[in-house]
Parts: structure tokens; sequence; C-alpha cells
């Protein structure tokens, strides 16, 4: 437990050590709109999977020199989602409202065989909830908040003698994560159930979670995404994203978005 | 035409992207009636809370309502089986949910009825000539110099300003008479809401206890429930609280956890039960089973499921109505000015 707060907290001054070497920098900011397809399958309430369109919004910040990448990005989606049965006339109307804030750091590695591809290894911590409600008899809260942190890799690929269009890939997984999440029978985290009821604050449900690595908690994100430079200033990005969770406790949790974005780019 | 045959490639590769979590995913039981009744059965096996407490064998019962499923039953067959198996555990916070259809433990055989003790009408008339006055879903008056309170649901909910309101217009008055009678319960807030103006220190009121594994008598240690003065400022006189049978969930808990309060009196019948917060679950047709997922215990031991008796147990005469008079109304005013 101790050993894995030290590494993600050294990992994480590493990171804001190596930003210092900036020189020339490229800014640029992002902001995008889209829809999500979104499987839920949560055996905390049900044996079923909730499958739905959502809308999707998101923002990007991001620092690019001759020898790194950093990216801060914010995610916001909401909408409706269904029971996969074929029958039966009980199915909930469930909401779901998701967000995220994810920081991407990458080196660039050198590549003189081939200038028009280029790979940036390095990290990316991430730090999403998902909270969905459903309505049978009165309202039915769910949530689970996440923050991760793991390797990642993006590709960038120009295309053309111009360099106009560029395709940009990255995957990444966690290794270790932060998971506050309801314990069955309740909306508390399990580790709120003996506290006395009336004291329990925000910040106690924050501090209700455990850590969980690999074995327990799975979590992968790839992303593809192809833009085209309109002029210095302005480009435009269609991006197309799969990001997976995996919560293996009592009852396994799995959410699944596939996410297609379309973004504008200012230099 | 490389870049036209490597976006064919792409577009190909689609819909194996798209379904790549389907990997994961556990198969999702089939919409047969074996696999409904199978779902339902182990739900409640893993995570229903009073099996120990009422005493039953839940697996002898699975041979039992197994074997009574075939797969060309219809819908409404399966319905009746299930809800016969429902039936076992006697708890009015099990139900089996089609849209807006539930099944309730008070249409089940040997499900027993009780008496209600109870006439609104007479009430409104005999007490207040109809003039009871309205603040949010609280309906208020004085009798004599003793307040009036009937709460009809903890369904609808009250604002901090709309008890306030009430505690501050009795404040004077030589007690309170809270009238729940026929509330079959709601959202618990509201209990907090209501005897936060009665309680003068910080007061345990109630220990909960969680499901923290499959077996059934795997629980958690007990949480606390403790409930705090809160408010403009708080009632001190003497409170009675008029129940009967039809006081279910909420308003079982509401009579609980005022029964602990050195002020309060309950006065009436026997509560409903209902002590476990319930909680839903989907089954494979579509439908979803709603069950009791912890258990709830006063202070001093007694477990809220089977309900809260009376301090004082008082039923409605029929002479009193005659009369024109609420029998427990009658003894609750007795008892305030005796104090």
């Amino acid at each position: 437990m101790h050993r894995t707060k030290t590494i993600i907290i050294s990992v994480i001054i590493l990171v804001f050590v190596i930003n210092v070497d900036a020189r020339e920098k490229d800014l640029l900011f992002s902001a995008g709109a889209g829809i999500s397809y979104v499987t839920i399958h949560d055996n905390n309430f049900s044996v079923m999977s909730y499958t739905g369109i959502t809308g999707l919004a998101s923002l990007s910040i991001t620092t690019e020199t001759s020898a790194y990448i950093d990216e801060l990005s914010l995610f916001f989606g909401k909408g409706k989602l269904n029971m996969d049965v074929s029958s039966g006339t009980a199915r909930p109307n469930t909401a779901l409202t998701a967000g995220a804030i994810d920081y991407t750091y990458v080196r660039k590695l050198k590549n003189k065989t081939n200038t028009h591809r280029q790979f940036f290894p390095g990290g990316k911590f991430s730090s999403s909830v998902g909270f969905y409600k459903r309505n049978y008899y009165g309202d039915n809260f769910y949530y689970c908040y996440q923050s991760s942190i793991g390797p990642a890799l993006i590709v960038h690929q120009s295309i053309g003698e111009k360099c106009r269009w560029q395709v940009s890939s990255q995957v990444d997984f966690s290794i270790a994560a932060y998971i506050v999440y309801p314990a069955y029978g309740s909306s508390m985290p399990e580790n709120l159930l003996d506290k006395e009821l009336s004291g329990i604050t925000a910040w106690d449900y924050m501090a209700g979670g455990e850590m969980v690595t690999l074995n327990r908690f799975q979590r992968i994100t790839c992303k593809t995404g192809i833009s085209y430079a309109l002029c210095k200033k302005l480009s435009l990005m269609l991006l197309y994203s799969w990001d997976f969770h995996h919560l293996k406790h009592g009852d396994d949790m799995i959410q699944a978005m596939h996410n297609a974005c379309f973004s504008l780019i200012l230099h | 035409m490389q870049t036209v045959k490597k976006l064919i490639g792409l577009i190909l590769l689609l819909p194996a992207i798209l379904s790549c979590e389907k990997i994961f995913l556990d198969d999702s039981p089939e919409n047969t009636p074996m696999a409904t009744f199978e779902v339902c059965w182990k739900e409640l096996d893993e995570h229903y809370a009073y099996f120990t407490m009422k005493n039953i064998h839940w697996d002898s019962l699975y041979h039992v309502y197994k074997a009574l499923i075939y797969d060309q039953m219809e819908q409404y067959e399966l319905w009746d089986v299930l809800h016969a198996m429902l039936c076992e555990l006697h708890d009015g916070h099990v139900n089996l949910i089609d849209g807006e259809r539930w099944s309730h433990w008070s249409e089940c055989n040997g499900s027993p009825r009780y008496p209600e003790y109870f006439d609104f009408d007479l009430i409104s008339y005999s007490y207040f000539k109809y003039t009871l006055k309205s603040s949010g879903p609280l309906l208020y008056g004085i009798i004599d110099s003793v307040g009036y309170i009937y709460y009809s649901s903890f369904t609808m909910d009250i604002s901090d300003e709309e008890i306030d309101f009430v505690i501050n217009l009795f404040k004077d008055m030589k007690g309170i008479i809270i009238d729940i009678r026929n509330n079959g319960g709601g959202d618990s807030e509201n209990i907090t809401r209501i005897q936060s103006r009665i309680v003068t220190k910080k007061t345990l009121v109630e220990l909960i206890y969680y499901k923290t594994g499959t077996g059934h008598a795997d629980f958690s240690a007990a949480q606390e429930v403790y409930v705090s003065p809160e408010g403009k400022l708080q009632f001190t006189g003497p409170v009675v609280v008029l129940t009967n049978r039809y006081c279910f969930s909420s308003a079982n808990m509401f009579v609980s956890r005022m029964s602990v309060l050195p002020n309060v009196n309950i006065v009436g019948d026997t509560t409903g039960g209902g002590g476990g917060k319930p909680r839903f679950f989907d089954l494979p047709n579509g439908w979803a089973v709603r069950y009791s997922s912890n258990y709830a215990l006063r202070p001093d031991g007694l477990n809220l499921e089977n309900g809260v008796p009376p301090d004082f147990r008082v039923t409605l005469w029929p002479i009193d109505k005659r009369a024109g008079r609420d029998t427990l109304i009658e003894f609750a005013l007795l008892w305030i000015y005796s104090q």
C-alpha cells in the first residue's frame, strides 16, 4: 500500500521535474463534442448489461515541444441507458453522468529512419467518475470514482508532402488505481459501514476507497484521431476512443465507452 | 490505392473494435423461466437480510419452487410461482416488479389483516371542523392547548422551513400529537427533519447492519445512527406519536427512533414493520425483484422488521367513534395534560 503510494507520488514529481526543460512550446487548445456508445455491466444491481448512446463534450490543453508532449484534458458525458433485454416492462429509466480529468506526459523517441512517424512513450494520470441513477420507486444511485496511473504510448503519423493530415494514436492502461464505489446494500463505500451515520462527510466518502492494482482493476484506453490543418492556427480533428474499466470485487463492474468526437484545435 | 485499401481495412475492423468489451463481459443469462427463477433465488440467497432472524430455510424452498418451473410456462405462470416463493419471506419490502405491476406481501395467502383504528374524516370534522391547515405535507391544528400534526406519507418531503414553522407555532403548547397512522413510509431523511426538532442533545437512535458477504449471517459491525438538534428551536414538552399496523418502512423507523426519546410516548397499535432498506435487482426477463438488504435495531436491541410495539396500546372504540371522538387522541390528550 505504502509502496504503491510512494511510486505514484514519485512518478508525478518526476513528470513535473522533466517538464522544466521545455523550450520551444507549441500550445494547442481543443474543444470538441460527440457521442458515446456506453455499456455498463454492474452485478451490484443487475445481471443484465445496460447500453445506450450518450452525448459528450471535451476540452483539452496540449503543450508540444521538440522533446515532449503533455496534455490535460477534460471530458463530460451525459445520457440515458437501457437494459439489454428483449421483453419485460420493468426497464428503469437509467441516467448516466460521467466526467474525467486526464493528464498525459510523453517523451519523444528519436526516429531517424522515418521523420513522418514519431513515437512518444510516457505515462498518464486519469481521474474519472461515473454516476448512474435508476428510477424504480424513488431514485437508486450508483457510482464509481477512480484515479489511476499507468504507462502511455502515443504515435504520430504525418500524411502527405505538406503534412496537413496527421493520424495520432494513443494507448494506455493503468497499473495502480484508487477506487471509491458503493458497498452492496448501501450507498456508502464498505469502509464507512461501521462509521457513525450522521458524521459521514463528502471527504469521508473520498477517503473510503481503496488502492487496487492490475489484478483487481483493469483500465485500458485506445484512441485514434485524424486531424487536418486548415491553416497555421486552426485544425479539425475526428477522434475515436475506447475506454474500458473492469473492477473486480464481490460483484464485478464493467464499463466500456466507445467515443466519437469532433474537435476544433487552436494553435 | 494504398490509402483506400487501408481505409477499407479500417472499416472492416470497426465492428470488431466496437464489440471488443464483449470478450470481457460475462454472458448474460438467457431469458428463460428457469434462468429468471435461478437469478431471483440466488440474488435473495446471497443478499436478503432476514433469513437467520426469520428462520427461513431458503435452500429447501429452492427445490420446492424449482419443481414448478418449466420452459414453456407463460409469464403469468412464472409470476405466480416467483410471487409464491417471495411470500415465504413475509416481508412488505419484498416485491416482484413488472413495470407498473408490483406483487405485495399483503396479497399472499396467510397474510394477516388488521383493523386501522383510524378515521381521518372523523378527526378533521370532530376536532377541527375541517379547518386543518397545511405546512407542506404536514396538516396541523390545535386541540385546546395541544398541537396536532398529521403526516400521511414520508414520500412527501418536508422542508426545514415547513417543520420549523409548525414547531414555532406550537412552542407554547402543553404538548404535541404527531399522528402517522396509515403512513406507508418513504424517505428516511424526513424522519431526521422532524426528530431533530424534538431532541435536545445528540442521541443514539438506531443501529444498522449491512450485508458484507454472501452468507446468511455475513453482516458488518453496527453503524450507529444519531440525531442531533437542528432548526430554529426544539420542542421539549411531551410528545405523543399515534400509530397503527399500517405504519410501514420509514414510518416504522420513525416510531422506533422517536420511542427512544424520554419525552415521547407511542400510543396506538404495533407498527407494520419493514426494517430493512429495500434494494432492486434486475431479472433476465426484464422484471425486477425488490428486497430488504440490511437490518436495523433499536439501541435496546428491538429488531424493527416485525414492528414497534406502542408504550400504550389503545384502539379506536366504536362507542367513541359514534360520539365523534378518536380514542387514541383522547388518550394522548389525557397523558399530555397529566405531565
